[in-house]
């Protein structure tokens, strides 16, 4: 009998889909591409292009050239439709077994968590051994598609079997037509854009110009003295021209930040207070994590970071503000402790990726607000607070940027790594909202 | 039933031949009922009004939009205030108002019953108003006898412009209450195309909402937004499946078109007795376009509103 390359190498006996026990899904490592602020370092860089430098990077550090990964998922938020296999044409470009499967996922900026919670889940069914999971975004490659007008003639037109028919086809077209369409990031049943969208939640929950930019403040300059003792050495590969994040202002002050002028919610006036510095910019980058089985990592004398415990997806209805759109992890993150018998003062740090600074505030504020979490959570008692000095201790988005899909595997692989060094047991929380009024957030524990 | 465009020509040609001859108006309104019979809204033309609002998806072929079953009614209104005997000339009325009582679904593919008949002429500090009620009956009920089933009744308020009818006391202007917007939740953008893709599907080219030009020929700042698309807009994804629900609106100023239109959503009560109510305004003028509610059941009392009481809106 010949050995089957492709059989699955799982040693400890029957995996848990075939009915024996569930194993462990780790966090083996992380690699991502520095962040770039769009139509900047990577405007000549594709998703495609991102994508296959975060992965060639992962697999230099941790030795896979020539390995066949379980699977890798991963997705953009925005891409070409010609792109459908983007993934999977990523891995081709890698020096990976080119027999290693591939998908896509997307669920807006929460497409990496999904990507990495899915991957898990199946690593710890013994369907897979090991996976890589990740995102990449770039506006700075987005498509521009003809309108819907355009598209009608031209549809027509290719349909068209008689010189007459195509002749009535093209005489439907007007200069209008010419005009191409990019992907917004307006919500379409609203047309409000995600900050437009965030300034209301913020307001409704009264959050400070003031809180909002030392929460900037914080990020970038966590993030500035992470990159300063090395914290990213064996996180980022440098990329194009950068390597570092060029979004991080490490010599910002709020008074810098408190110098500028709002930029979201502006029809409230005086009481606008979300400004480009206490808001994400659009960013390009890509990020990968590798997870595997214990066993996996060991045979190969990988390192093992952390382990994935749980995740939750939440969504809520924005549609005529019942809910703020990014408000969706609140209730994630209710369920999620509340499955797993934890209680939000349980863990060591907290990842909660700021979309905006009055993102992360709102959904702080909401966990100890009685009356929400009684109402809308269903809870006898208020989450309650939680450490601040416990919270995005590295920076999160609002220093790094935020290429919608390469943000959870960004903050997985920080996270992850922020628990090795903590010690077995610490836990970690993570919480990520997206479009469309949804969010994941997940548990991580330190090995 | 007779084409919309019809009905405009008649109307044109009533106001010239009455310029012309100098004729006075009827004072009363023409006591017929205008009936369509075996009238069928086609799946086609469900799909051509689901491509206006494309965000909200497809729709039920069983259960159509409100607006859509106003669009299958409107040209029989149309034809009763285009001929000669209505005391108000079509072309320039101003819609103030729409309320309707949406009983049971009104699917496609099925033959209906439409009426069509005028009433309620009552004086307005601007002029005199008119409601044109449309009644869209089904094929008969189940239960014996039952006859024709009622499934939407729909009653639209027009304005004409400095038409005092005999023996109408004066109404004086009520001051007008200052509008105060309520938390913004959606924006329209509406593209200078919304009148004319509206039109295509509703019949409806009334040149007011299809050029700049021919727009302020007739009295209009600018091309506007058809009413019924605005209404139609606001119940998109709005509207409870199965029907059994009330909405009207109330059209303060015009929608300039292209233009932005910031709305505020507020729902109140819950499932099956949910209460929705929407404001609408231009955020850069802060003034009022529309107001519009949904509501579960049929309430008549919040659907006919009395006269005498002050509304929210001012005709422009």
């Amino acid at each position: 009998m010949t050995e089957n390359p492709q059989q699955q190498t799982s040693s400890t006996g029957t995996a848990a889909i075939a009915g024996g026990p569930l194993r462990q899904a780790v966090v083996i490592g992380g690699n991502r591409t520095p962040f770039a602020r769009s139509h900047g370092a990577y405007a000549s860089a594709s998703n495609k292009d991102l994508l296959t430098a975060a992965l060639n990077g992962l697999v230099a550090r941790f030795g896979l050239q020539g390995e066949r990964i379980g699977e890798v998922a991963a997705g953009a938020v925005i891409k070409h439709s010609r792109d459908f296999n983007l993934t999977r044409e990523s891995v081709l470009g890698t020096v990976l077994d080119h027999s290693t499967p591939a998908h896509e996922v997307q669920i807006a900026c929460a497409t990496g968590m999904e990507a990495i919670g899915g991957l898990a889940n199946k690593i710890r069914l013994g369907q897979l051994d090991s996976a890589i999971g990740g995102g990449v975004d770039s506006i700075s490659d987005a498509p521009l598609v003809f309108n819907d007008a355009a598209r009608s003639v031209l549809m027509e037109l290719n349909r068209a079997r008689t010189v007459q028919d195509r002749i009535k086809a093209v005489l439907r077209f007007r200069p209008g037509h010419l005009a191409p369409e990019a992907p917004g990031t307006e919500e379409p049943r609203t047309g409000l854009s995600m900050g437009e969208h965030q300034a209301r939640t913020t307001h409704r929950w009264g959050i400070t110009r003031q809180a909002q930019d030392e929460l900037a403040l914080a990020s970038h300059h966590h993030m500035a003295a992470a990159y300063d003792r090395g914290f990213f050495d064996d996180l980022v590969t440098p990329f194009g021209t950068l390597t570092r994040d060029n979004n991080l202002r490490a010599d910002s002050t709020l008074e810098k930040l408190a110098s500028l002028k709002p930029a979201f919610g502006r029809d409230l006036g005086e009481e606008a207070t979300m400004t480009a510095g206490n808001s994400t910019p659009l960013t390009d980058g890509a990020s990968a994590v590798l997870l595997g089985s214990e066993d996996w990592a060991a045979a190969r004398g990988l390192p093992v970071l952390a382990d994935f415990v749980d995740f939750e997806t939440a969504a809520v209805d924005f549609v005529d503000g019942q809910e703020g759109l990014l408000m969706a992890p609140a209730y994630a993150v209710a369920r999620l402790l509340q499955r797993q018998g934890l209680t939000l003062q349980d863990f060591d740090y907290y990842e909660i990726h700021e979309a905006f600074a009055g993102t992360v505030l709102a959904t702080l504020k909401a966990w100890e607000d009685e009356e929400f979490c009684r109402e809308r959570l269903g809870l006898d008692a208020p989450l309650g607070p939680i450490d601040r000095a416990r919270l995005n201790v590295n920076g999160s988005s609002l220093a790094a940027g935020h290429p919608f899909a390469a943000t959870g595997g960004r903050i997985t692989a920080t996270l992850a790594k922020m628990l090795h060094k903590k010690g077995p047991g610490s836990l970690g929380l993570v919480s990520v909202c997206a479009a469309g009024g949804q969010g994941i957030v997940a548990i991580l524990r330190g090995r | 039933m007779t084409p919309l465009a019809a009905s405009y020509r008649a109307a044109l040609s009533t106001a010239a031949r009455d310029a012309l001859l100098r004729r006075r108006r009827p004072q009363s309104l023409p006591a017929r009922t205008l009936l369509v019979h075996d009238h069928v809204i086609g799946e086609d033309l469900a799909a051509a009004y689901a491509g206006l609002f494309p965000a909200t998806g497809p729709l039920d072929p069983g259960d159509l939009p409100s607006v859509l079953v106003h669009i299958a009614g409107f040209p029989a209104a149309m034809d009763l205030m285009a001929q000669a005997d209505f005391p108000m000339p079509l072309l320039g009325m101003v819609h103030l108002e729409n309320r309707v009582r949406h009983h049971r679904p009104v699917p496609a593919g099925v033959p209906l019953e439409v009426a069509a008949s005028a009433t309620g002429l009552a004086p307005h500090p601007a002029g005199t108003t008119v409601d044109l009620v449309i009644t869209v009956h089904g094929p008969d009920g189940d239960q014996p006898g039952e006859g024709p089933v009622l499934l939407w009744e729909g009653t639209s308020t027009y304005l004409g412009r400095g038409v005092r009818l005999a023996g109408h006391p004066r109404v004086d202007r009520r001051p007008r209450e200052a509008f105060a917007a309520p938390e913004l939740t959606a924006r329209w953008r509406l593209p200078a195309s919304t009148g004319r893709d509206y039109a295509a599907v509703s019949g409806d080219y009334n040149p007011i909402h299809l050029h700049p030009l021919a727009a302020r020929a007739l009295g209009q700042k600018g091309m506007i937004a058809h009413g019924m698309y605005l209404a139609g807009r606001m119940l998109a994804g709005r509207e409870p499946a199965g029907a059994g629900h009330s909405w009207s609106i109330s059209f303060a100023t015009p929608v300039l078109l292209p233009g932005s239109v910031s709305l505020g959503v507020t729902h109140s009560g819950a499932g099956t007795a949910r209460v929705t109510e929407v404001t609408a305004w231009n955020a850069r003028s802060g003034k009022p376009h529309f107001t519009g509610r949904i509501e579960p059941g049929e309430r008549p009392t919040a659907i006919r509103r009395p006269r005498s009481s002050g509304r929210p809106w001012r005709p422009s």
